[in-house]
């Protein structure tokens, strides 16, 4: 209902602009509207990077990133990719400096996101929603995201 | 002989008027009518240094639209202009450069008119100190610029529209029934909620409304939604949630909370949010 009342009101307010208009004369709508088409739009990228929306992005980009991971090792294996045994052999031959490392990004991917998202489930709630509570809850999951993440990649 | 002087009188009269016009209507800071007194005065007060900063201010102009929008650097001496953001545009516009275009009304953050970008932050230019050695000022993130600092709030506006935010009642009131009375504890959900002026910072801060602002209701919005949902004296609350019920009026909100941390009142549409969500939940 509320995007019909918004388009209602869209459409009720470009009548009564077309109605004004042949009665001034269209010279003047001629430029609103040729203005309107060329106006930019104000940028957006230059805003603070800030805990928040950053935060908001990683979790994002963590989950997409996973179930990528997932659906795409589960595809590949159905469709005859390489089985387990080549795979466990093939990382056995990787250094171990580039072992840990990818660990740590697959793990840290997976406990960042668990942890956020037990922070979205606290927010349902209606519980440390505030900036103190934000911000709080904010790097408790860093903090325990990045521990737990280092105790599995050392495993 | 008495007609002339009459008329004379009233010409003077006149010109006189014309004059306190035109002093009414300068926009001058009462700071920089302090540096000219000053200036006229040196033996009464030491002159300072001047202690010049640098400006970047969004410059876009309709009448040249093949103009790519740019950055344009004003250098301003702190030392004659006031303490806010808005003191130095101000300045600048009668000083410098009187085509820079922005809005402003009541200088003390209570109109939401001088809502634009500073630092990265979007705020009120009229309550934004100046600090940092360089001051970066765009219009409101993601908005369609009309000139300058002026972003195009028709949707915005249209969309406030669109929640009906006015008391709604099922019942034709009785007469004698002059007011809708509300008691101590039911007035006080209200704190919060109504003090919001609408300047839009919240809205044009959150990802989620420049992505989608053309169904996303944004904060400032629902905020409002919020505040006529919860007025005890209105009885439409479960049409209004009702109203909202589709994926993306409410639940395009990813509890990003930037709204929260920029709002220049101190308000939380974050929270109005999820109180919205919990309740639709419930109902």
């Amino acid at each position: 209902m509320t995007r019909n009342g918004v388009f209602s009101i869209l459409k009720r307010n470009t009548r009564q602009d077309t109605t004004s208009a042949t009665s001034q004369g269209t010279s003047q709508e001629e430029i609103l509207v040729s203005q309107r088409a060329k106006r930019p739009l104000s940028p957006f990228m230059i805003y603070q990077p800030q805990l928040t929306w950053y935060m908001s992005f990683a979790h994002r980009a963590t989950g997409a990133g996973l179930a990528a991971g997932l659906y795409g090792t589960i595809a590949a294996y159905a469709f005859g990719g390489p089985d387990s045994d080549t795979l466990v052999a093939a990382v056995s031959t990787l250094p171990p400096t580039l072992k840990l490392a990818g660990k740590f990004c697959i793990s840290y991917a997976f406990t960042y996101h668990t942890f956020n998202g037990i922070r979205h489930l606290i927010w349902d709630t209606g519980k440390a929603l505030t900036i103190k509570g934000v911000y709080g809850t904010g790097y408790a999951v860093l903090i325990l995201s990045t521990l737990s993440s280092i105790v599995l990649s050392v495993i | 002989m008495n007609l002339l002087s009459r008329a004379t009188s009233r010409t003077i009269k006149i010109n006189a008027n014309t004059v306190l016009l035109c002093l009414s209507r300068s926009l001058k800071t009462s700071s920089s009518r302090q540096a000219e007194l000053q200036n006229t005065a040196p033996s009464l007060n030491q002159k300072k240094e001047p202690n010049y900063k640098t400006f970047s201010i969004y410059r876009w102009d309709p009448d040249k639209p093949s103009t790519k929008p740019r950055l344009q650097q004003y250098k301003v001496d702190l030392n004659t202009c006031g303490p806010m953001v808005l003191d130095a545009l101000i300045k600048i516009k009668n000083e410098q450069d009187a085509t820079l275009t922005f809005r402003r009304s009541c200088r003390e953050g209570i109109c939401g008119s001088c809502a634009m970008n500073i630092n990265g932050t979007n705020t009120l230019a009229c309550i934004c100190k100046i600090d940092r050695l360089d001051t970066k000022i765009y219009p409101l993130p993601h908005m369609y610029v009309i000139k300058d600092l002026v972003p195009d709030l028709t949707h915005f506006y249209k969309q406030y529209k669109s929640i009906e935010p006015y008391l709604k009642k099922k019942n034709v009131p009785k007469d004698g029934d002059r007011e809708n009375l509300q008691s101590i504890a039911d007035r006080k959900k209200l704190d919060g909620l109504y003090e919001c002026i609408l300047c839009a910072c919240c809205s044009t801060s959150c990802p989620s409304y420049w992505w989608n602002s053309d169904e996303y209701l944004g904060p400032a919005v629902l905020l409002q939604a919020y505040r006529w949902m919860i007025d005890s004296r209105d009885d439409y609350s479960s049409e209004r949630r009702e109203a909202l019920q589709n994926p993306f009026s409410v639940y395009r909100c990813h509890t990003i909370m930037n709204c929260a941390n920029t709002c220049p009142k101190g308000l939380n549409p974050g929270h109005a949010i999820a109180m919205i969500k919990r309740d639709m939940a419930l109902d």
